[in-house]
């Protein structure tokens, strides 16, 4: 036991340096994201620096812009949230599509079926969406443990499944019959418990309010306390938390649990937010789910830096909008900058995987199962 | 230490490809032809040649990614080609996923567009609210009726010309006793083509049966192959391909492919000319034009009578046609399967619907 040490000069020093020794990696991705996007809109005849110039004024720079983004952020940051817990904490797992659909879907169906006064609605549709996800991914979690499968696959194959049974529910079950437009496959819209705008005049939505919470949550569960603890334990070295006594099978559960309720709630806020009813293909078609594990990866799975790597993935997007607008450079540019991004950095976790394997004592699986094998 | 060296460097060297890149080919190469990239700013026409100044003006066309999609295209055109008349500034907004139509009727308003026109029914639902937000912006939706008022819908008299399809196919195949149809969901909206074209099929051979199929989806085209190979197992020689113009593909691999097997079946295509010579099994089709729409939503916008609310366009307007009789060419004609007698009988009706001696309006599908 060593005495607290004051915030003094050499802390704060080793305090800015390893903050940024954490920038370093996603600052380079996202730069390298950058020359290669400017390089196809110089391929395309734009002239790069006042394209990507516009991108990022599109996406950040007015009032309107910036609202547009955080909307487009919200969904983002809980599926970023969903996936950080779930691989920070060794259990790899794709399933927060899956789990978004169908938090969404079963939120929208309560938030139409429930009655009384708006927050009371409002609450309950977004706990129901939190339980949508959560049995869905305790569905996930059983297949895995009972069968011995990869939960990476399982959850992976599952988020068609998840996206098909809504797809269904939506065609036949409880499709709008009040809709003008008989063409959309959609539910029935929610009048009353929707969340509300925070400002008027923009779409960004008390959702995000949530989702700041939620970070700080998260934050909270994962520094303070002793499941986070555990969690971080099993993420960063499995074999010295199981010899530590943490029991792994309940980790699991415990963990991917969590994580489908936060996917789930990702979902329902969609709903409630910003499109007030489940339209078929309404999470996949943006893809906040896949955007959410790249913001998770470019933030090294820590939940502030998440909230702004979802943040500026929303705004490429936003921005790529508005460039095609103003310029006509398509704005497939934006996909292009993201996957470079992704590509850059997911090559940080192949070496670092093989650096360990480099290592004088070679890693090998837990006996029955190997859940833990693909995290670096 | 030499590896980070050598990332800065590396990067260093792209960066530089880059500005030479962009320096060499800016003004070197035109804008790539395949690419309906937006032209943000027409040139003003003559100004001799338009009454009033437009030149304030602005336009924005919302649609999913047009590539080489005819359906938005004929509205893109339209768009350009006006532009170019009147002199007004345009530009055109491609969707990538379903959220941006929202994102872009709204952005639209922000960057002071002055009429927004929506090109597919995911218009209808999004400009629906925006039009209560913006009021000094005019909506309008091509191909859906908008619930809201205050937005300009047109949608197509689906009826009518299916009936004349039903008319030219009930001529051409005069024998046959099941004629088969594939649709995408069995809604109201669907049903205005399926009665248009039995009720067209049965003034020519009233003893004439049908056999529907639905497949929920628009995109999915292993249905589609599945009921037509079905349908044509059931007797029928001709199928109407009703999923949409683009998973009608399966209906018409299952054409070529039975075609093969010596069972041929015979189909017709939906909203762009889709015959073509690869497949002489599409015998003919019905048109959605979106340029005449757009061309009538700007017109009406310019002379300042562009209200909201619903206008329905037909044979009358050539917004809604039938290849080979609203069309004077089609990509192909496949002559022995669809003979003249066949089209000139469809043209004669065509003729009286839009004389107004002959109306078809499709009832409600559950009053039937």
């Amino acid at each position: 036991m060593h005495h607290k040490q004051p915030l003094g000069n050499e802390s704060l020093r080793h305090w800015l340096r390893r903050f940024a020794g954490d920038l370093k990696q996603p600052a380079l991705a996202i730069f390298a994201g950058l020359v290669v996007g400017g390089m196809v809109i110089a391929l395309s005849g734009f002239h790069p620096l006042t394209a990507i110039g516009s991108m990022l004024k599109g996406g950040f720079g007015s009032a309107y812009y910036l609202t547009t983004t955080l909307t487009r952020a919200t969904p983002i940051i809980f599926a970023g949230l969903a996936a950080a817990l779930a691989w920070g904490s060794g259990y790899p797992s794709l399933g927060a599509s899956g789990q978004m659909i169908l938090g969404a879907l079963v939120c929208s169906q309560a938030a139409v079926r429930f009655t009384g006064p708006p927050l009371w609605v409002i609450t309950l549709s977004l706990l129901c969406g939190m339980l949508g996800g959560m049995l869905y991914s305790l569905l996930a979690a059983w297949i895995s443990d009972r069968f011995k499968l990869y939960l990476l696959i399982v959850t992976l194959m599952l988020n068609y499944i998840a996206d098909y049974i809504a797809s269904y529910t939506t065609t036949y079950l409880v499709k709008d019959p009040f809709g003008a437009d008989a063409s959309a496959i959609q539910t029935q819209r929610i009048e009353s418990g929707i969340l509300p705008r925070i400002f008027t005049g923009y779409t960004v939505h008390w959702g995000f309010v949530i989702a700041l919470i939620t970070v700080i949550a998260i934050l909270f569960i994962m520094k303070k306390t002793t499941f986070g603890y555990r969690a971080r334990m099993g993420g960063l070295n499995p074999r010295f938390a199981e010899y530590g006594g943490i029991n792994s099978r309940r980790m699991m559960y415990g963990v991917l649990l969590l994580s489908g309720a936060l996917a789930g709630l990702g979902g329902a806020c969609e709903v409630l937010g910003a499109r007030f009813r489940y339209v078929d293909g309404m999470i996949t078609s943006p893809g906040y789910a896949w955007s959410g594990i790249i913001a998770s990866l470019m933030a090294n799975n820590h939940p502030v830096g998440i909230f702004f790597s979802s943040i500026f993935l929303a705004g490429l997007t936003t921005g790529g909008g508005a460039i095609e607008r103003s310029m006509g450079v398509p704005s497939e540019v934006t996909t292009i900058i993201q996957s470079v991004i992704t590509l850059l950095i997911t090559a940080r976790f192949v070496v670092a995987v093989r650096k360990r394997h480099a290592s004088p004592a070679p890693y090998t699986p837990p006996e029955g199962g190997d859940l833990h094998e693909s995290q670096p | 230490m030499k590896k980070s060296r050598f990332f800065a460097l590396s990067l260093l060297l792209v960066f530089s490809i880059v500005t030479l890149v962009s320096g060499c080919a800016s003004p070197a190469s035109p804008p790539a032809p395949e690419a309906p990239a937006a032209e943000t700013a027409a040139p003003p026409a003559t100004p001799a040649a338009s009454e009033a100044d437009f030149s304030h003006l602005k336009v924005a066309l919302i649609s999913d990614p047009i590539g080489t999609e005819q359906f938005i295209l004929q509205a893109y055109h339209k768009v350009e080609e006006m532009a170019g008349i009147h002199g007004f500034q345009w530009t055109s907004m491609e969707c990538s996923d379903t959220a941006q139509w929202e994102e872009n009727g709204r952005a639209a308003a922000n960057e002071g567009y002055d009429l927004v026109i929506g090109v597919g029914w995911q218009a209808a639902e999004p400009f629906s609210a925006l039009a209560d937000e913006f009021d000094h912006v005019h909506y309008a939706v091509i191909d859906a009726i908008a619930g809201n008022d205050k937005v300009t819908s047109i949608g197509f008299n689906e009826t009518e010309g299916c009936y004349v399809l039903g008319v030219m196919i009930g001529t051409a195949f005069p024998d046959e006793t099941l004629y088969g149809y594939v649709g995408s969901f069995q809604t109201q909206a669907t049903y205005k083509y399926r009665y248009g074209f039995s009720e067209g099929v049965k003034s020519v051979n009233p003893d004439a049966e049908f056999m529907y199929n639905y497949t929920n989806s628009y995109s999915d085209t292993s249905l589609p192959y599945e009921y037509t190979t079905q349908q044509q197992a059931a007797g029928a020689t001709f199928i109407f391909g009703g999923v949409a113009a683009s998973a009608n593909a399966g209906i018409y691999q299952a054409a070529l492919d039975l075609a093969q097997r010596g069972t041929p079946v015979y189909t017709t295509g939906l909203s762009v000319d889709q015959t073509t010579p690869d497949n002489p099994y599409i015998i003919g089709g019905a048109l959605k034009n979106t340029g005449s729409c757009t061309e009538i939503i700007i017109s009406q916008y310019l002379d300042g009578t562009l209200s909201g609310g619903a206008q329905i366009l037909g044979l009358k307007e050539n917004a809604f046609g039938v290849v080979h009789v609203t069309t004077d060419t089609a990509n192909y004609l496949n002559e022995e399967m669809m003979p003249p007698e066949a089209i000139e009988a469809a043209k004669a009706v065509a003729a009286k619907i839009i004389a107004g001696e002959l109306e078809i309006i499709a009832p409600e599908e559950s009053a039937n």
